[in-house]
């Protein structure tokens, strides 16, 4: 019972972030910028989700898995950002200024 | 001499074997019946890793000190990102700055690279000999100093000496 209470605080606040990094995605001036958002809100989103799911689960193998999904979300997206705005800088697209 | 670095090896083994039939008890969920088409898997994955990934040394102590100071940053960087994305006046200075990087080239540098990506207000945009180009998202913010501490973290994970200097501020 309380571990439902728990879990249903952890996928809210996964669903928080990921809200926000839309938002960041959206409001954000440049490629540079939006990929920000991206990469952190999103990552942490998606841990806490992870983390509500694993809770629901039950099971420590669920969790591993789950966890092990978190980890490779978390690689693949560190390393696209990182390719993206690379890319962007070699085509010549300043960061924007304020 | 000798005896040693067999030791090495069949430690290398052992370990590289071990962590995969790990990650293949947690893919199946432990379904006993999957074993039969594990073993061949784990084995040819230790083979190809061994081919593949140069020997390395990862501190255990220092891996157990990363994994809460990632967390904690990490969780840091989703609310920096997420309170500017959600703020009416949008605040945020981006600046690019070049940061020299003293860590080896190799897993060491991938390590970092991702990192910086990860924690907050930070985003790797280029990598070559001369250094990492961050995008940074509050040019307001210390950010060598924060690289410095980063980079003698990674430099700490893979048992690397490394004197920490963080004096040069090179903000452009």
């Amino acid at each position: 019972m309380l571990t439902d209470y728990l879990a249903l605080l952890l996928l809210i606040s996964g669903g928080f972030f990921f809200l926000a990094g839309t938002v960041g995605l959206l409001r954000f001036p440049d490629v540079y910028t939006r990929l920000h958002a991206l990469t952190k809100a999103d990552n942490v989103g998606l841990g806490f989700v992870m983390a509500g799911l694993a809770i629901q689960s039950g099971s420590w193998l669920v969790a591993g898995k789950l966890f092990l999904i978190w980890l490779l979300v978390l690689l693949a997206g560190a390393s696209v950002a990182h390719l993206i705005a690379r890319r962007a800088l070699q085509r010549g697209i300043t960061p924007w200024q304020r | 001499m000798a005896r040693q670095v067999m030791i090495n090896r069949l430690f290398m083994l052992l370990s590289r074997t071990a962590m995969f039939a790990v990650l293949w008890w947690l893919l199946t969920e432990g379904q006993p019946g999957s074993w039969g088409l594990g073993v061949p898997a784990v084995l040819l994955a230790t083979l190809v890793s061994l081919l593949l990934v140069p020997r390395m040394t990862i501190s255990i102590p220092a891996l157990l000190r990363f994994i809460p100071f990632f967390l904690r940053h990490s969780l840091e960087g989703g609310m920096d990102v997420a309170g500017r994305a959600l703020h009416s006046r949008l605040p945020i200075t981006p600046v690019l700055v070049d940061y020299p990087l003293k860590l080896p080239e190799g897993l060491p540098r991938v390590v970092m690279i991702n990192m910086v990506s990860l924690l907050p207000g930070t985003l790797s945009v280029e990598i070559d000999n001369d250094g990492l180009r961050v995008h940074v998202l509050d040019g307001n913010s210390d950010i060598t100093v924060r690289l410095g501490i980063l980079e003698c973290r990674v430099a700490e994970l893979f048992a690397l000496a490394m004197t920490p200097t963080v004096s040069d501020h090179s903000l452009t």
